[in-house]
């Protein structure tokens, strides 16, 4: 297993006498598409600007890249980033403020054209910022972030304002990136595109951590078998004792058994057995919203996106 | 580090001089002393330099007793309606020493034009000087130091904008969170921001003296040099001059950008900055005038020293930084090194807020 790329512990910060982020213990292991989810106000930009050493930590410490705690320059120069929107000089084209960025990096001005035509800016490069489309500034911000060819990429919220061709090149982008060895943080309040794009999310509410780990396990632990019976008591009896379901509850006059859908036919077989016949089966959708409106409460349904 | 901080400065040239703040304020730095040049030429060239001093010698009917008028009104020997029609005779310094001496009414001896003569010399020594005075504000090389002194007046007010606006943006813009979080050095990047406004204001003196060369070449073929003309200004003591308008700029760009990274704006760095310039010299004139105790102080407020500086302990430094004018300016080492704890004192103290400031978003302010 790779050594974590990122690694924080008991990561704080506190403005006056609000917590924007508190005790943040996080790993994000080297390669693929690491998700940081979570409701508008939740820390996550608070905690990539820790990461990035633009907000100084209350309390607790970060290691990057397997190196010394803290974050020092060396290791920046190795991340890419945007946080927030994407913010450039205005009177400046984007190829000029490619090249700027470019120039204080110390990097080749050859690759600011290929970048440009990476993301689809290239006829424009020579327009100022300030001319162009918020989803122009997303394409000019997600150049930037890949400006020097880094290994450790922090992408926030990268879709905003993109329109959905847009944003279906963005994430091809961003799956690609994650496939070629680098590491991409992506932090996002869009659910169904980090369950599109994310290997593995860690979600943030109130700047708390309530979860961590890869998309495909806290999906499946979600996952359930919703069903009708002949007798429902009798197979609530019977479910329970397969040592493969974790639980059986009652919801909206059906059972619901937490197993995955492809053992619905087991379940159907005991069921049978006691002589319990299946009126109604069908697996339950489930999804990273489920998970995360369930880990996260009913206020995140209020500030989260959960999907196009 | 020094070669990355000078680097991070040309980086910082090829973003502002694609703005344009700059070339606007270097427009108005190098247009206001063209405007005092022409001035000085319009002055110089459309004055007479022919004395206004005359005398009228005349008679009186009565007693046939000479009468002298002078042409400041004094009048000896009688009174003017005394004079018998015909009877005088006016004299005027041009004619005199000229040598057109006129034939005087009976009752003048010769010498009294002796005394009117040394008048009208007198006068035209004092004349030639007042007019290679008034030669020497645009006449090359002596203008470009005229120039830098006006330069420097104007020049802090327009750096002082310039400074807070390549900091302020910054924050404003929210330029500042891509610049970090890519690994570039927080101190660093002020410092290049600072070498670069150093620079600019070089340059923009520099500009101020080419312009005025020019004009001043224009202007002195346009008009006669006056009689006995020296320059009062040696190519050694211009570039001395240079040099103290130039290090006199310095601590106002550490104010400005003290004072942008302190409230992270460059409307509020700008109105500190500005507010702190006029206010000190507002202050200060009020407090000495009294408080005898606060002369001790004033000598190590800002504006006293920068002024005592520029000058070059001349003492009067009117026309520099709002009209400042010093009874008892400052000593040069003492300005000098004051001048130097202002710049390295608000330095650090900008340099030790920037690196522990948190870089949020932009601003817009």
């Amino acid at each position: 297993m790779d050594k974590p790329v990122i690694e924080t512990r008991g990561l704080s910060k506190r403005y006056g006498d609000v917590v924007a982020v508190k005790d943040l213990s996080l790993s994000v292991e080297t390669g693929g598409v690491f998700g940081l989810l979570g409701p508008n106000g939740s820390g996550k930009t608070t905690t990539m600007g820790m990461l990035l050493g633009l907000v100084r930590p209350t309390a607790g410490s970060i290691r990057l890249f397997n190196e010394p705690e803290g974050v020092p320059r060396e290791a920046l120069h190795r991340i890419g980033a945007i946080v927030e929107s994407p913010a450039f000089y205005p009177h400046l084209s984007g190829r000029s403020n490619l090249c700027y960025f470019q120039g204080i990096l110390g990097g080749r001005p050859s690759q600011v054209d290929q970048l440009l035509d990476s993301v689809g800016l290239l006829e424009r490069a020579d327009s100022r910022f300030s001319t162009y489309s918020l989803g122009m500034k997303q394409r000019l911000g997600v150049a930037y972030a890949l400006l020097g060819d880094p290994e450790l990429i922090f992408l926030d919220e990268p879709t905003n304002g993109l329109d959905p061709a847009g944003m279906a090149e963005v994430r091809d982008l961003i799956k690609g990136l994650g496939t070629e060895g680098r590491t991409v943080l992506l932090s996002s309040h869009l659910l169904h595109e980090v369950e599109l794009v994310c290997d593995s999310v860690a979600i943030l509410s109130r700047g708390e951590l309530i979860a961590q780990g890869r998309v495909a396990d806290l999906v499946s632990a979600q996952a359930a078998i919703r069903f009708k019976t002949t007798d429902d008591d009798q197979a609530r009896l019977v479910v329970s004792a397969l040592d493969w379901v974790e639980e059986v509850r009652e919801e909206g006059g059906y059972l619901l058994a937490s197993a995955p859908a492809e053992r619905s036919h087991e379940l159907t077989a005991a069921l049978a057995q006691h002589d319990v016949w299946i009126r109604e089966m069908a697996p339950v959708e489930v999804s990273l919203e489920r998970y995360f409106l369930e880990v996260t409460g009913s206020d995140a349904n209020e500030e989260t996106e959960g999907g196009q | 580090m020094i070669g990355y901080v000078l680097s991070l400065a040309r980086w910082e040239w090829f973003k502002q001089r694609r703005r344009w703040l700059p070339w606007v304020l270097l427009a108005i730095l190098a247009l206001i002393p063209q405007a005092a040049i022409w001035g000085s030429f319009g002055s110089y060239h459309f004055q007479s330099n022919d004395s206004d001093r005359q005398m009228v010698f005349g008679v009186s009917g009565a007693g046939q007793r000479p009468i002298e008028a002078h042409g400041d009104g004094r009048v000896s020997g009688g009174r003017i309606g005394q004079i018998v029609p015909g009877g005088s005779v006016s004299v005027n310094c041009d004619d005199i020493l000229s040598g057109n001496v006129p034939e005087l009414p009976p009752g003048f001896p010769p010498e009294v034009l002796d005394d009117f003569e040394r008048e009208c010399r007198r006068d035209a020594v004092q004349n030639d000087q007042i007019r290679a005075d008034e030669y020497d504000a645009f006449a090359f090389p002596a203008s470009l130091g005229f120039a830098l002194q006006f330069a420097v007046g104007f020049g802090v007010i327009l750096l002082i904008v310039l400074t807070t606006s390549v900091v302020g943006t910054e924050y404003s813009w929210g330029t500042l969170r891509n610049v970090l979080a890519r690994g570039t050095g927080r101190w660093q990047f002020m410092a290049g921001k600072a070498t670069l406004l150093v620079f600019l204001a070089l340059g923009g003196l520099l500009t101020v003296m080419a312009l005025t060369a020019v004009s001043s070449l224009i202007a002195v073929s346009l008009t006669d040099t006056p009689v006995g003309y020296v320059s009062s200004t040696t190519w050694l003591g211009l570039l001395e001059s240079l040099g103290r308008a130039w290090y006199g700029l310095i601590p106002y760009i550490a104010l400005a950008g003290f004072a942008t990274v302190l409230v992270g704006s460059s409307a509020l760095g700008l109105s500190l900055s500005i507010g702190y310039y006029i206010g000190e010299q507002i202050l200060s004139g009020l407090m000495s005038a009294l408080f005898d105790w606060f002369d001790t102080i004033g000598d190590y407020l800002l504006g006293p020293n920068i002024a005592a500086w520029v000058s070059g302990g001349g003492g009067n430094t009117d026309g520099l930084l709002m009209g400042m004018v010093l009874d008892s300016p400052p000593g040069q080492l003492h300005a000098s090194l004051v001048m130097a704890a202002y710049i390295v004192g608000l330095s650090a103290l900008a340099l030790w807020r920037f690196s522990r400031r948190d870089v949020g978003g932009a601003s817009g302010g």
